[in-house]
């Protein structure tokens, strides 16, 4: 080879050798990027949640601590107004706060239900599996959809799951149900808790109108999104398998610990 | 140098990637050492080889940050520095082999292409001067991606 020939020889092999440190950089960068921008938006979304429910938390304790108990309060001083039978008020007087007493008494059933509903107290009190049993009877009381609650208990001396994850999967069951309710069209469904050392598992089923389970996302809006981001933040996976016409099923699987 | 231009990159993912090419840089050259024995020969190699990647990155930063702020690039340091590099990187690769093919039928050409080189080297220390004379960019407040 001449001396010419073997230097754009040479030109070549290190403009090969520059292009592959290049594309090798940019191609390394990208991953790294992308690394740190998925785990930027894995924590926001993380603490956006928790913000979420510090406040759903908050409301439900405000709701609780304070409305429900002026509630109480009313009651108690009608119930102690001169007007009730042993007084001595006109008989249409005594029929308006006797009305006015069973409003308040509703109001009081209507805002513990809230409270209930934004913060699920059952589930720090009592645990998981009767917190989604309330939860089952709230919804059959709220739409007639009886849902059959079925637990598998196989905690082998592990305690229960309590804190962040029993809510989390409480979350997860309320809007399956609630997806139920809206869409599916029954009048039953199942429910199923399945507890073990390693993982819980929620299983909701319903035999409905089920959809196309790839369209799931952009025709139902964020509730599946919002079961798939729950799961996926407590390093647990959601699968939905659904058909027109078949049913649909959700599943949770979430792991007990942190991976 | 990269890390220079790095500094001048307005996205995080081309900023990344100019800090990540340094190391691998480095670890080509080590490479190259076994592969090219004599010192004469890995000089020839190495230099292209650095030459090549500064040229390609300083025309990168050149065209990417012309484009992304079209207006007043003059008033900009990295215009002057990059245009200065590219021309100076851009003669060390283009040069040699140009000289190799040319030095035993015309000498004369080949005297005249390094006479001009000469002379670009001046032009670029030049340019590279008026951009140390821009004035300091504003310090960016925050993240930004």
């Amino acid at each position: 080879m001449s001396p010419s020939a073997g230097a754009f020889w040479w030109l070549f092999l290190m403009a090969v050798l520059a292009l592959v440190v290049i594309l090798t950089a940019f191609a390394a960068a990208l991953i790294i990027y992308q690394r740190r921008f998925l785990q930027m938006h894995r924590t926001f979304a993380d603490n956006l949640l928790a913000a979420h429910e510090e406040e759903r938390a908050w409301v439900a304790r405000e709701v609780h601590d304070d409305a429900l108990q002026r509630v109480a309060m009313l009651v108690h001083e009608l119930d102690e107004w001169p007007g009730t039978p042993a007084g001595n008020a006109s008989a249409s007087a005594t029929e308006r706060v006797a009305a006015l007493r069973e409003e308040i008494e509703d109001l009081g059933v209507m805002l513990r239900r809230v409270a209930h509903r934004m913060h699920p107290a059952l589930i720090d009190h009592a645990g998981l599996v009767p917190a989604l049993q309330s939860l089952a009877m709230d919804v059959t009381r709220s739409s007639g959809i009886r849902v059959e609650v079925t637990d598998e208990l196989r905690l082998d001396g592990a305690s229960p799951p309590a804190g962040e994850r029993a809510l989390l999967v409480y979350r997860i069951a309320q809007e399956a149900l609630r997806n139920v309710v809206k869409h599916a069209g029954v009048s039953q469904c199942d429910m199923l808790v399945a507890l073990s050392p390693a993982s819980i598992e929620l299983r909701v089923t319903d035999r409905g109108k089920g959809f196309v389970a790839d369209d799931a996302a952009k025709e139902r809006g964020l509730g599946l999104i919002s079961m798939a981001e729950r799961a996926r933040l407590a390093d647990g996976r959601l699968e939905v398998w659904s058909r027109p016409g078949d049913g649909t099923t959700v599943r949770a699987l979430i792991p007990r610990q942190a991976l | 140098m990269l890390w220079t231009l790095s500094l001048w990159q307005r996205h995080a993912v081309s900023r990344l990637a100019f800090r990540i090419a340094i190391p691998l840089f480095l670890v080509t050259v080590v490479a190259l050492i076994p592969t090219v024995s004599d010192s004469r020969t890995f000089d020839t190699v190495t230099r292209p080889f650095q030459a090549l990647l500064l040229l390609a990155s300083a025309l990168y930063t050149l065209v990417r940050n012309a484009a992304s702020d079209p207006g007043g690039v003059t008033r900009q340091d990295w215009f002057w520095v990059t245009l200065g590099t590219s021309l100076y990187f851009a003669m060390r690769v283009a040069l040699p082999p140009f000289a190799a093919i040319l030095v035993s039928s015309h000498q004369e050409l080949v005297r005249l292409a390094y006479f001009v080189q000469a002379w670009a080297d001046i032009a670029v220390f030049l340019l590279i001067a008026r951009g140390i004379w821009c004035p300091l960019p504003q310090a960016r407040s925050g993240g930004f991606f």
